[in-house]
């Protein structure tokens, strides 16, 4: 099982050289905002690597300062950079997150570990142990929902609306096919933590697998050519 | 945006649709998961 994250940290940092280097040829700030929230993501998987070898307190607390608080708010950060375009809301709200971000790192930085770090097991996943051993306070539980139910709107809502407009408009069907998986694949890991709070433990690596897998594929599809094979149709 | 249309085929026509509708069905199912948790009953 731990050669999941392994895999999982390979794909995320790949999608994000992919998505940096389209920056630094478009230099649209949403993919510069994806590739910080990639990077949460890889940090996050590249800290269950680490903790399926040995343990560590702060590699602990980073794994669920970016994997459970940041990845999902970044990314959607950027879709939300990418759909509203009309005067600063978009900046305001880069922000807000930048400052909240803050915020959550002090606190998850601050928590103290409880006796049970002494008991962990590295054979068993980190989803399954984290609660004994992170003390989170109130703050960081209300934060963790809010940052979450944020960036599961914004990345998943974004794509998914915009895979609609695509349909509706009948244009770009790459781009329509890349955001369904987008949103297929965002939505992989935020359904991965919910089937912790289910006690399905060992779903998450296989979910954040699956969901760096679908993204990366949907982004490369929407980023390339219009396929040769769709009928075009003339343009009115 | 470019201009650059599609037909859809045949398949596409109900498939297409049929998948935005499970993903909004997930995206709900997600975010009511994550709201009980807000609230406490999760």
């Amino acid at each position: 099982m731990h050669y999941i994250p392994f895999l999982s940290t390979l794909v995320t940092l790949a999608f994000a050289a992919a998505v940096f280097r389209r920056y630094l040829q478009r230099r649209g700030p949403h993919l510069l905002i994806w590739t910080i929230g990639l990077l949460w993501y890889g940090l996050g998987t590249l800290s269950e690597v680490i903790l399926g070898l040995t343990f560590s307190g702060l590699v602990l607390k980073l794994w669920y300062l970016s994997g459970a608080m940041l990845t999902a708010a970044w990314l959607g950060q950027g879709t939300l950079h990418l759909l509203v375009r009309r005067g600063r809301v978009a900046w305001a709200l880069t922000g807000v997150l930048a400052a909240v971000s803050v915020l959550a790192a002090a606190l998850v930085l601050l928590a103290p570990l409880a006796p049970a770090a002494a008991s962990y097991q590295v054979a068993q996943p980190i989803s399954s142990q984290y609660k004994d051993i992170l003390t989170r306070s109130g703050g960081i539980l209300a934060l963790t929902i809010l940052l979450n139910i944020y960036g599961t709107l914004t990345m998943v809502g974004g794509a998914i609306y915009s895979a609609f407009i695509f349909w509706r408009k009948r244009v770009l069907f790459n781009r329509m096919i890349g955001n369904i998986l987008i949103a297929a694949g965002a939505l992989a890991p935020a359904m991965g933590g919910s089937f912790i709070k289910i006690g399905l433990v060992d779903m998450l690596y296989l979910t954040e697998l699956v969901g760096a897998v679908l993204m990366y594929i949907g982004f490369l599809q929407a980023t390339t050519a219009q396929a040769t094979e769709v009928a075009p149709v003339p343009s009115q | 945006m470019s201009s650059r249309r599609f037909q859809p085929s045949r398949w596409s026509n109900w498939l297409v649709p049929a998948v935005l509708v499970i993903l909004v069905i997930g995206l709900v199912a997600t975010l009511t998961l994550v709201g009980l948790s807000l609230l406490g009953i999760k």
